[in-house]
């Protein structure tokens, strides 16, 4: 995991990428949902670059991304703070936030940490729609979102593990 | 894949596993009542036991109108203005405990029980 906390030009240029990269699959997760048997289910292909993110360039530079990320697709798809966006936002964070501690704890593989971001992010969006509709009624969705998050967070996963061994050696961020 | 992968994912299964019970374990009894609200405020609240035929509702929300129908089994959202539709594809409720929100328009459907349902006003008094 580099160092500096000082981000550079090159840094700069390939967060643009995956940025631009994280985006795209944003939409086309969106376009796909009617393949999962919840509704309002993602498939999760853009918590697929914060994990690559985060290992590349650290928590600080990839809280940097992710808040970019979060404000560029709310200003192109859910409008900012709408409920959807504000249910987004809860599930991004506080799944970045357990994804950086598994990256951290060193002890999970990525994809062990995309399972990880997959299951704080259902518990991120159940606790912000629980807030907003002031009622726990909710969490009666968290079991069949748990099973669906094992199958996504296990496939963003090993798709993050798959890229970062074919980045190594091509792609160093320093 | 290392072995708290293995591990993690173990964990995450029977913690579904335990929620599903628990809310599968409710009672779904005859007794039921449905509870519209709409911002926080009951709307509706009606005993499922007593409607005879299908009935439909309408709520004036944000954007428009949301159209409830519900029969003596359950209740579902027939058709709602919102953005993502999320209320109309979560189809029927017919047990007690279970639940249709509509985030958005913040319209919330959801069966109790009449005792449940006492202690919760007790609450929010």
């Amino acid at each position: 995991m580099p160092s500096s906390s000082k981000i550079t030009v090159r840094e700069i240029t390939q967060m643009g990428i995956l940025l631009a990269g994280a985006i795209a699959l944003r939409l086309l997760e969106s376009t796909l949902s009617y393949l999962l048997p919840l509704p309002g289910a993602h498939l999760g292909l853009a918590n697929c670059i914060t994990i690559i993110v985060i290992y590349l360039y650290g928590p600080k530079k990839a809280l940097l991304f992710l808040s970019t990320r979060i404000l560029l697709v709310g200003l192109l798809f859910t409008g900012l703070f709408t409920p959807g966006f504000l249910i987004g936002l809860g599930g991004a964070l506080l799944s970045f936030a357990a994804m950086v501690f598994g990256i951290e704890l060193q002890t999970f593989s990525a994809v062990g940490v995309g399972l990880l971001g997959a299951f704080f992010h259902n518990v991120g969006q159940i606790l912000v729609a629980i807030f907003l509709m002031h009622t726990t009624a909710l969490l009666s969705y968290l079991p069949v979102l748990i099973i669906l998050g094992i199958s996504t967070g296990f496939f963003t996963g090993f798709l993050a593990k798959l890229f970062l061994s074919r980045l190594q050696g091509y792609w160093q961020s320093k | 894949m290392r072995k708290a992968d293995y591990l993690l994912v173990l964990v995450l299964v029977v913690l579904a596993i335990l929620g599903y019970g628990f809310f599968a374990l409710r009672s779904n009894s005859t007794n039921k009542i449905l509870i519209i609200k709409h911002d926080n405020t009951v709307v509706e609240r009606i005993p499922l036991k007593g409607v005879t035929a299908e009935t439909k509702l309408a709520i004036n929300v944000q954007d428009g109108t949301l159209i409830v129908r519900y029969d003596k089994n359950g209740a579902w959202v027939e058709e709602s203005p919102c953005p993502d539709k999320i209320c109309q594809h979560q189809g029927k409720i017919t047990k007690t405990g279970e639940t249709v929100a509509c985030v958005p328009e913040k319209v919330l459907l959801t069966i109790e029980e009449p005792q449940k349902e006492a202690e919760h006003d007790a609450i929010l008094k």
